[in-house]
């Protein structure tokens, strides 16, 4: 099957601490999931479980990363932390509309996944990254 | 200069690599892209979209159905009501009417006394009507309560009724406005698909033209090299005939038209180099721009605009949505009306069985007192107060089972009204009597369309993401292609050097070459291929002088850019 960058995890989106990266790798994995799924039209079947997926990434990753954050004392903390807040209740509300019943939310899904890795993962984590290896805290 | 032009192979090859390289890549891609499109617009405008078309008309048939079949429930509740209204107005003397009965049993009784043994035929009268009175006033008053009853219901039934049905018109006109809305935008979609169907094909087409172009240009990247060997190659045997250090020798006679010679060959190497590599980045461009164009048809295609919530996707999701949300909505008001138009079947049913008694008691009634005239008609004059009292009684019956007539047919009405409150499916839509399966098949056709929806979404990431990567690739091959500087730099370093040198030596030995040769060198410089080459070396191997012939016999190549013509010697 064919898969554009969009949905691989590249080595400079690395933030340097393995547990963080690993994390990331695994949204980028539930969105090619999710795609793959689409693309034989059962995307329907996929929104359930990944929407549970996702609530719980939401409080584990935020939770290591936020942790993370305080403990190198990271200038955007607050801003990077009201970003997650924002996440969290939209997977939530679209959680619980899933839950409700509402199978046709596919591609409302997809285009949340893709915008949080675009604007979220691949821009505002990799700048913590850059942080860290300026402050020499990764290699 | 020499080690710089040696150089100059090495180090521009890294660069024609790395763009033959990613060729097959930048082929693939294209290919995938424009799969992708094919699928993708075939998915609209193909097969499958003439499904998605049928499964859209089909729910709008379903949905404006429904309406009218919803319409026609409304007007049947108001039918009831308004039926219902008779019901108490035909009870509504049944009281005085009973005690009218009873009083002529009395006045029945107290008069056959009166008449002794000649009357007492007429006892039989009292005591007939009299429990048959009582059964009316019991029939009557169990009609009369569930006439209450039902009015409550009809009351209940009419707020909550009403309530319903305009919710369900209500939903149901949002629901065909958005299935209009789907159909309208889905036919738009296949119209522009159509369209983009043959754009991409020529879109594509323009991809492997650029890309065999690219190919051509790195192939004339390779006649330069030969050239640059070619020149290389010859100076390393002036060099050899003429060493720069060695005292007190004069340079060669020929020495100064092989310099011009080989300039010459410079001049052309570097033109023809620099022309390939304007074109292999023309051609790169050219390939960027067409994959850029069908990844904005593909998303024009799809009506993604600037604003993602735009998308065409988006609205046929929420169109999706407001029709499945729809659709459990006229489900559940569906069957709170069957249940509602069942209840009061249920009720109207129980007043339809008091009323035929009532109307079975009136007949009998009915038939005592026509009895009870004849009989008192043969009593003669003694008889005329009996016969009144029958008279009186038979009125009475008359007009009561006039009324409970009027009763039964509006009750019979209200059945029939009752039914269709929430009527059956249109023929032809749906064999069934419940609503439901009709519902099931138009939230089937709903996924359906959605799961469509979601492949096309799918498709056109995919493009979105390979356009992307390809146009990354072919920036990426372009920001590193440095051969063309580093080439012009080189060669014109070297022609520099190489006409100082000719100057040197033309000043050393002005008259060494006679202006025939000269002219005859600068001829060949000028016709230069090296086919004439191969071919001069043939002839002054074999014995033959060089000679205009030789030259002028061939014909001067053309200067045709996008052929390799003779220049092309090892591939």
């Amino acid at each position: 099957m064919i898969v554009g960058n969009a949905f691989r995890w590249l080595p400079e989106y690395a933030v340097g601490v393995p547990e963080i990266d690993h994390e990331h790798q695994g949204l980028f994995s539930l969105a090619e999931k999710l795609h793959s799924a689409m693309r034989g039209g059962k995307g329907g079947e996929f929104v359930n479980p990944l929407l549970n997926e996702l609530i719980e990434y939401t409080q584990d990753h935020f939770a290591h990363e936020e942790a993370l954050m305080k403990r190198i004392a990271y200038p955007h903390h607050e801003d990077h932390c009201r970003q997650h807040e924002e996440l969290r209740t939209k997977v939530r509300e679209m959680g619980n509309r899933a839950a409700a019943g509402e199978i046709s939310m596919t591609i409302e899904v997809m285009q949340f996944l893709l915008s949080w890795l675009k604007s979220h993962t691949t821009t505002s984590d990799r700048r913590i990254g850059t942080y860290m290896r300026k402050c020499g805290l990764v290699p | 200069m020499i080690q710089d032009l040696e150089g100059l192979k090495s180090a521009t090859e890294q660069d024609f690599l790395a763009v033959g390289g990613s060729l097959m890549e930048f082929r693939s891609t294209a290919r995938n892209i424009s799969a992708e499109i094919t699928a993708l617009t075939d998915l609209i405008s193909g097969e499958q979209g003439n499904l998605i078309s049928r499964a859209l008309s089909r729910i709008l048939a379903y949905s404006k159905d429904m309406d009218s079949r919803a319409e026609t429930g409304g007007k049947a509740l108001a039918n009831v009501s308004e039926l219902a209204r008779v019901i108490p107005n035909a009870f509504s003397q049944l009281r005085s009417r009973v005690l009218l009965f009873r009083t002529l049993c009395t006045l029945t009784r107290i008069e056959t006394a009166r008449l002794g043994s000649a009357g007492s035929e007429f006892e039989m009268l009292a005591e007939a009507v009299k429990p048959l009175s009582e059964s009316i006033h019991l029939s009557g008053e169990r009609v009369l309560e569930a006439s209450s009853q039902l009015e409550q219901c009809l009351q209940t039934a009419i707020y909550k009724g009403s309530g319903l049905h305009n919710r369900q018109l209500a939903e149901l006109r949002s629901l065909i406005g958005s299935v209009m809305e789907s159909v309208q935008s889905f036919e738009e979609a296949r119209r522009q698909a159509h369209e983009a169907g043959s754009r991409q094909s020529a879109q594509h087409q323009d991809v492997c033209a650029a890309l065999d172009s690219l190919v051509q240009s790195i192939q004339f990247h390779d006649i330069t090299r030969q050239q640059i060997e070619h020149v290389l190659r010859s100076l390393r045997q002036l060099l050899d005939e003429y060493p720069c250090h060695s005292e007190g020798s004069k340079p060669p006679a020929h020495a100064g038209p092989i310099l011009n010679l080989q300039i010459s060959q410079l001049a052309s190497a570097e033109s023809m180099f620099a022309g390939s590599v304007e074109r292999m980045q023309h051609d790169l461009q050219e390939i960027a721009a067409r994959v850029r164009e069908m990844a904005d048809n593909s998303h024009t295609l799809m009506g993604i605009g600037s604003h993602e919530q735009d998308s065409f996707f988006l609205q046929m999701e929420r169109s999706c949505t407001a029709i499945l949300r729809a659709l459990g909505n006229c489900d559940t008001d569906s069957a709170q009306l069957r249940s509602m138009a069942s209840g009061l079947e249920e009720t109207i049913a129980r007043m339809q069985v008091s009323v035929a008694e009532i109307l079975d008691i009136e007949v009998q009634i009915q038939r005592i007192a026509i009895n009870a005239t004849i009989r008192a008609a043969h009593l003669g004059d003694s008889g005329n107060a009996l016969n009144k009292i029958a008279e009186t009684m038979q009125r009475l019956v008359f007009d009561s089972s006039r009324n409970t007539s009027d009763a039964s047919a509006a009750l019979v009405n209200m059945t029939a009204s009752a039914r269709l409150i929430s009527p059956e499916p249109e023929p032809g839509l749906g064999t069934v009597a419940d609503a439901s399966p009709v519902l099931e098949e138009m939230r089937e056709a709903v996924l359906e369309l959605h799961s469509s929806s979601e492949r096309s979404f799918s498709q056109v990431t995919e493009v979105a993401c390979l356009s992307s990567d390809l146009v990354n690739g072919i920036d990426s091959v372009l920001t590193g292609f440095t051969a063309g500087q580093l080439f012009a730099r080189v060669i014109s370093n070297a022609r520099t050097e190489l006409e100082k040198a000719r100057s040197e030596i033309e000043s050393d030995s002005p008259e060494e070459v006679s202006p025939e040769t000269s002219r005859n060198l600068e001829t060949f410089a000028n016709h230069y291929t090296m086919q004439v080459e191969r071919d001069i070396h043939d002839s002054v191997a074999g014995g033959v002088a060089l000679s205009d012939p030789i030259l002028s016999a061939r014909p001067v190549p053309k200067s045709d850019e996008n052929a390799l013509g003779d220049n092309v010697e090892l591939f």
